[in-house]
């Protein structure tokens, strides 16, 4: 099991996009893939479940809220009980020959709130007493993921929120990697480092809460980078234009990793955000087909990195 | 002297030189009453050409990425290459798009900034002295 969150500070950069068309292409080519949307904004939801349905079926007990919350009532429920399958997503799964599963945990627009709830939970009388409450509150969701009901799957993609906040720590926590869509220009290279600066740091200080001297042992982690994927790529004879490389070849020169293959700017194709509940990599828009093959080849670059 | 062009362009200015002593000049020369004296002749370089010269682009470029301040860039843009077009042949070969109505200043600027400034901005943001907390 791969366990990859898929982050950046920076709102609108394609996150959801890049998770989606990942997820559905990973589990086109026969993998078993876990989507779990920890965005506020809920847009992987949305992008794969209407609102209406979202409200009538899931908004009430079925989401990752839910399962934070659970906590708080002292009675912790099963994380893997909030696994659904999108409906649409799922037929035109079945369409496709050889075909793996996807299935997602929805978010909540109140999961904002479970931040103030988890930071209530950090600080103690003591050091010691700290030091455990901040490794339990941030290995939540890793001790969750660690349960047998999640042994089978292969990768599990985690869209965290815009921000470095506990409930995106949680996510961090819990992965194997980590993957940063990014837009090739100012605002976003300094977005990169800020991101390396909080992982470095989380990393740092929970390596070093780890370590107690007695009483429950707790595994150091050590999430990798593993690249950033451009996104909203402007071409021109077959290029990214002028104006995007000089930011691109900065964040290689800086030691990043760096896809070959980056998201193409369409707004006519990506724009409607999923409104479909089939991300663009599953269309069967003839217009829409050297995207597809962008994808499915940015998909076996994420393949050939995390080792699938 | 014959196979040396600087030479021969020196026996030709002494040539020139000696056409216009007169006997006079020469006994004033033996009296120690004149001298002889090479006077330069203030030249109006022509335009881009006279400060032309190969630069050595990779070298340049080396030196840039190397700096560690944005001073030291611009001063060795003014050094390596202080005209307009030797900054945009620069630019070019750094793959750095560059608008045509960029002075040399700005030229000098976008430059720097992709090959020093990108570098202390990321060490600005990732060392731990700049956390408020």
């Amino acid at each position: 099991m791969h366990v990859v969150s898929v982050i950046n500070y920076k709102g609108g950069v394609g996150k959801t996009t890049l998770t989606a068309n990942l997820g559905a292409e990973l589990a086109a080519t026969g993998r078993k893939v876990l989507l779990i949307d920890l965005d506020p904004q809920a847009s992987l939801t949305f992008s794969l479940v209407t609102p209406e349905a979202w409200r009538k079926e899931l908004s009430q007990d079925r989401t990752i809220k839910n399962w934070y919350d659970s906590f708080t009532s002292g009675a912790p429920a099963d994380l893997s009980t909030f696994t659904l399958r999108p409906r649409r997503i799922t037929q035109r799964l079945r369409a496709c020959s050889g075909a793996g599963t996807l299935k997602l945990i929805p978010s909540h627009l109140g999961l904002i709130n479970v931040d103030l709830e988890l930071a209530s939970e950090l600080g103690g009388g003591s050091l010691r007493q700290a030091k455990i409450k901040y490794l339990r509150v941030h290995r939540r969701l890793a001790d969750a993921l660690a349960a047998p009901a999640f042994e089978d799957w292969d990768v599990i993609l985690i869209d965290c929120p815009p921000n470095f906040n506990i409930v995106t720590k949680t996510a961090i926590v819990a992965s194997d990697n980590v993957l940063i869509p990014a837009k090739a220009d100012y605002l976003s290279t300094l977005g990169i480092d800020y991101l390396r600066r909080s992982l470095e740091e989380l990393v740092s200080d929970y390596n070093d809460y780890a370590q107690l001297d007695s009483g429950e042992p707790s595994a150091k982690i050590d999430p990798q980078i593993l690249g950033v994927v451009f996104t909203m790529v402007q071409y021109y004879d077959q290029r990214p234009i002028a104006a995007l490389r000089p930011y691109m070849q900065q964040t290689r020169n800086l030691g990043v990793p760096v896809f070959d293959n980056m998201i193409r700017e369409n707004k006519t194709y990506f724009g409607d955000g999923g409104q479909q509940g089939i991300p663009l990599v599953l269309s069967d828009q003839s217009g829409a087909a050297y995207l597809v093959s962008e994808l499915e080849s940015l998909v076996a670059e994420f393949e050939a990195e995390v080792g699938l | 002297m014959a196979d040396d062009p600087s030479g021969r362009a020196l026996a030709r200015a002494l040539a020139t030189f000696l056409r216009t002593v007169t006997d006079d000049d020469v006994r004033a020369l033996e009296r120690g009453e004149a001298r002889i004296v090479v006077e330069r002749k203030a030249t109006r370089q022509p335009r881009g050409a006279a400060r032309r010269r190969d630069i050595d682009w990779d070298g340049l470029r080396e030196k840039l990425v190397q700096a560690a301040s944005r001073e030291e860039g611009l001063a060795l843009l003014e050094e390596f290459a202080p005209l307009r077009d030797q900054l945009k042949e620069l630019a070019r070969r750094l793959d750095l798009p560059t608008p045509k109505s960029d002075n040399v200043e700005r030229l000098r600027d976008r430059i720097v900034d992709t090959t020093i400034g990108y570098r202390l901005r990321s060490n600005a943001i990732r060392s731990s002295d700049s956390n408020p907390s």
